[in-house]
């Protein structure tokens, strides 16, 4: 692929997170601790999955600056926290697992990701009550982000067989 | 190159049932009933304040940027300022357990009288 067509894609995934990120947070849904689907997490598998960890990592950072912009600073860190944690963690199961000869497990891959995104978040929480009070909320967001995960895991599955539709795009 | 992908193995899941069986545990464990009074430890920045929950009302604290409405032995937050409203959502928390507003770092947490508070928050 082309310098300028990863560009542009890439534009066009980070708008494609910020967006679905966006529209989720409009919607609220009866859950407490504000759990959410993680919609824009299919759009950071799909990317690591086609240009690889590092690319990954630049969405979910540049996701986290449209939070700053549109929201607050608490928001950001809270963001960038979760969603780097949750990359990283995403990138070692598929950097793991490619080395085998079946490939990645994407629900092993998403449910972890929603776990490791919800710790992050947790631990940015943690650090800015300056309290570890909030740790009580750890088991219920171990089980939203495996949920969520699963939920978000199964998408990305659907959207595969279009990702390496294309030679080179 | 085209990775391969599957679902799920059963290595996989076990890994990911073990993960969630741990996690329902300790809400399970947390949420043990303790039927010792209660008191609800309320703390933003260096304000702490401590109510009983014999009682039920609502109650506001100068400096705090929230209301609190006790009811059977239970506290929730009525009103808070921040945009999200998580700490609303959580509803009334009962022993053992915390409501938390990141935005106005307030924490509620409920303690039996009979048990170490500095035990619980620290």
């Amino acid at each position: 692929m082309k310098k300028t067509q990863y560009i542009a894609v890439m534009g066009i995934m980070l708008a494609l997170a910020s967006a679905l990120q966006f529209l989720e947070s409009l919607i609220p849904l009866p859950l407490p601790l504000g759990v959410k689907a993680g919609l824009s997490s299919i759009v950071v598998m799909a990317v690591l999955a086609k240009f690889g960890f590092a690319s990954a990592l630049t969405i979910a950072v540049l996701k986290s600056c449209f939070v700053f912009a549109t929201r607050s600073a608490t928001a950001f860190f809270m963001s960038v926290s979760g969603g780097v944690l949750s990359v990283v963690v995403m990138g070692a199961v598929f950097a793991i697992q490619r080395r085998k000869e079946n490939g990645t497990g994407i629900l092993l891959m998403s449910a972890l990701g929603g776990v490791s995104h919800n710790l992050g978040q947790l631990a940015a929480a943690s650090v800015l009550m300056g309290s570890a009070l909030t740790m009580s909320y750890l088991p219920v967001l171990v089980i939203s982000g495996i949920i969520s995960g699963i939920f978000t895991g199964f998408i990305f599955k659907l959207i595969l067989p279009f990702l390496y539709k294309n030679k080179d795009g | 190159m085209k990775d391969k992908f599957h679902l799920i193995k059963p290595v996989e899941a076990v890994i990911i049932g073990i993960v969630l069986l741990t996690a329902f545990a300790a809400i399970f464990i947390t949420n043990l009933q303790n039927d010792s009074p209660q008191t609800a430890v309320i703390s933003c920045g260096d304000i702490r304040r401590e109510i009983s929950l014999d009682k039920d009302g609502t109650f506001h604290f100068d400096g705090i940027d929230a209301e609190f409405e006790v009811k059977d032995g239970k506290i929730r937050i009525t009103s808070a300022t921040c945009p999200d409203k998580i700490c609303e959502k959580t509803g009334f928390i009962g022993s053992g357990q915390t409501i938390i507003c990141v935005p106005n770092k307030i924490t509620v947490a409920v303690v039996g009288s009979d048990s170490s508070i500095d035990a619980a928050v620290g």
